[in-house]
């Protein structure tokens, strides 16, 4: 679905609608000051809590969700298992000031799209709520290559008790890996002469197979039961 | 009875004085975690926001030098407050133990060049009283500090425990062995520890604690 929303790419109508979740109001107001010069984002709202970011979540139906990972309420992380079940696809983009790959493992396996440092300067943090919103996974391309190699190490049960090596046909798989190797769905449609409409049927299809709630799951999850490994970027 | 003078009144009295200075340096400790806090929460955030805006401003501008400048500026201050933050709220010590606080307070590599800081733990995870594992672990990161303050680029912690005395020392090859710790070192003899510093055979600093391992 909200891959389908086509928030961010160049040429692709309708805003990317961004709901910003953080306690700090200095923060919230700062993000929201950046995020109102940049053409094609569109902010819904500011939640200084979950509830309030679930309530919002329902009412606003964002395209994209930007969580601080510590919240008065809970930690982000389980806030963003929370919103993919309420209103499954949403791109949940957790902030953290530390790059910690255990975290950001954590993350997705918690089902959220990207993970981005508040130490960046602003402009990353803008693309990488473009990029979740066009689909691609939003973490810093070392930070994922990390997040990868933990994952391949930990196997493919530390996520999911019990979870099998689920098997991915080879165009799902091909997508998966260009997903690992940054790409959003519009490129990846690119790189394999294919529709935008066949990549999101296939990135879906993947997704179900691996039990995956978001394409940065998707991905983790792949890597975990080494589907990346021959076909990786 | 006893009075003044006796035996047991002294030794009452000691037992009193060393149970302050515990509960002396719990408070204390509690203050720093707080005020930690309240650093992370307010200007830490504050300052990540002002970087943020000029970020946006610069941005809109196609990249102005002044504004680079401003940015660099806000950039240190981070930094330089987030290293204050981490000072004051150290990793929990009643969760990891000493070992493993001196382990991480080691491997931070502040200090420009980084200090490199290597550490002997001979305690084999053994755990002491909270106020005796904060007392050390301050010991050792003002020892660090100063260190670094005094031009040191390499220093050794080892920590080990000799029956019922916990000792922690600190050697480095900076140039001062002026720790100006007047009040930590009296927190320590308070309870019932001892404190020391002194110039090293080749003209580093030896950082010396001891302190009650019950």
């Amino acid at each position: 679905m909200t891959f389908e929303s086509g928030a961010a790419g160049p040429g692709v109508p309708g805003p990317c609608r961004l709901l910003v979740v953080e306690d700090s109001a200095t923060l919230a107001e700062a993000l929201l000051f950046a995020f109102g010069f940049e053409p094609g984002i569109e902010p819904v709202g500011v939640a200084p809590s979950i509830a309030r970011a679930l309530e919002l979540v329902e009412v606003e139906q964002p395209d994209v969700v930007l969580m601080d990972v510590r919240l008065p309420d809970g930690s982000g992380v389980e806030a963003a298992a929370r919103i993919v079940a309420l209103r499954p696809g949403t791109p949940v983009v957790i902030m953290t000031a530390h790059a910690d790959h255990l975290l950001a493992l954590e993350a997705a396996r918690a089902g959220a799209a990207g993970f981005l440092l508040k130490d960046v300067r602003i402009a990353k943090m803008v693309s990488g709520v473009r990029r979740a919103a066009a689909g691609a996974v939003a973490v810093d391309p070392a930070v994922l290559a990390s997040v990868l190699v933990q994952a391949a190490a930990d196997g493919p049960g530390a996520a999911a008790p019990g979870a099998g090596g689920a098997d991915l046909p080879p165009a799902e798989q091909a997508v998966v890996a260009l997903l690992a190797a940054g790409l959003d769905l519009a490129a990846v449609a690119a790189r394999l002469g294919l529709d935008d409409g066949d990549v999101a049927g296939l990135v879906a299809s993947a997704r179900d197979r691996l039990g995956a709630r978001s394409n940065l799951e998707a991905v983790v999850r792949a890597a975990a039961t080494g589907l990346l490994a021959p076909t990786g970027p | 009875m006893s009075r003044p003078g006796d035996r047991t009144t002294v030794e009452a009295l000691a037992a009193e004085l060393e149970r302050m200075a515990k509960s002396l340096v719990e408070a204390r400790e509690h203050e720093r975690q707080a005020l930690g806090g309240l650093l992370h929460d307010t200007t830490l955030q504050g300052l990540i926001a002002a970087m943020w805006q000029v970020d946006a401003l610069n941005e809109r501008a196609g990249g102005s030098p002044e504004l680079e400048a401003l940015r660099a500026s806000l950039e240190t201050l981070v930094d330089q407050t987030r290293a204050v933050t981490r000072d004051l709220r150290p990793p929990a010590l009643h969760e990891t133990g000493l070992g493993a606080a001196v382990d991480e307070l080691a491997q931070r590599g502040e200090g420009d060049p980084p200090l490199r800081v290597e550490v002997d733990d001979r305690l084999g995870g053994a755990r002491f009283a909270p106020a005796i594992e904060m007392l050390a672990y301050r010991a050792i990161q003002a020892s660090l500090r100063n260190a670094r303050e005094h031009g040191g680029t390499t220093a050794r912690i080892v920590l080990s425990q000799d029956g019922s005395r916990l000792s922690a020392t600190v050697t480095d090859d900076g140039a001062g062995a002026d720790l100006g710790l007047a009040d930590l070192d009296d927190t320590i003899r308070l309870a019932k520890g001892r404190f020391s510093s002194s110039r090293a055979g080749d003209g580093g600093t030896v950082v010396s604690v001891e302190l009650p391992a019950g």
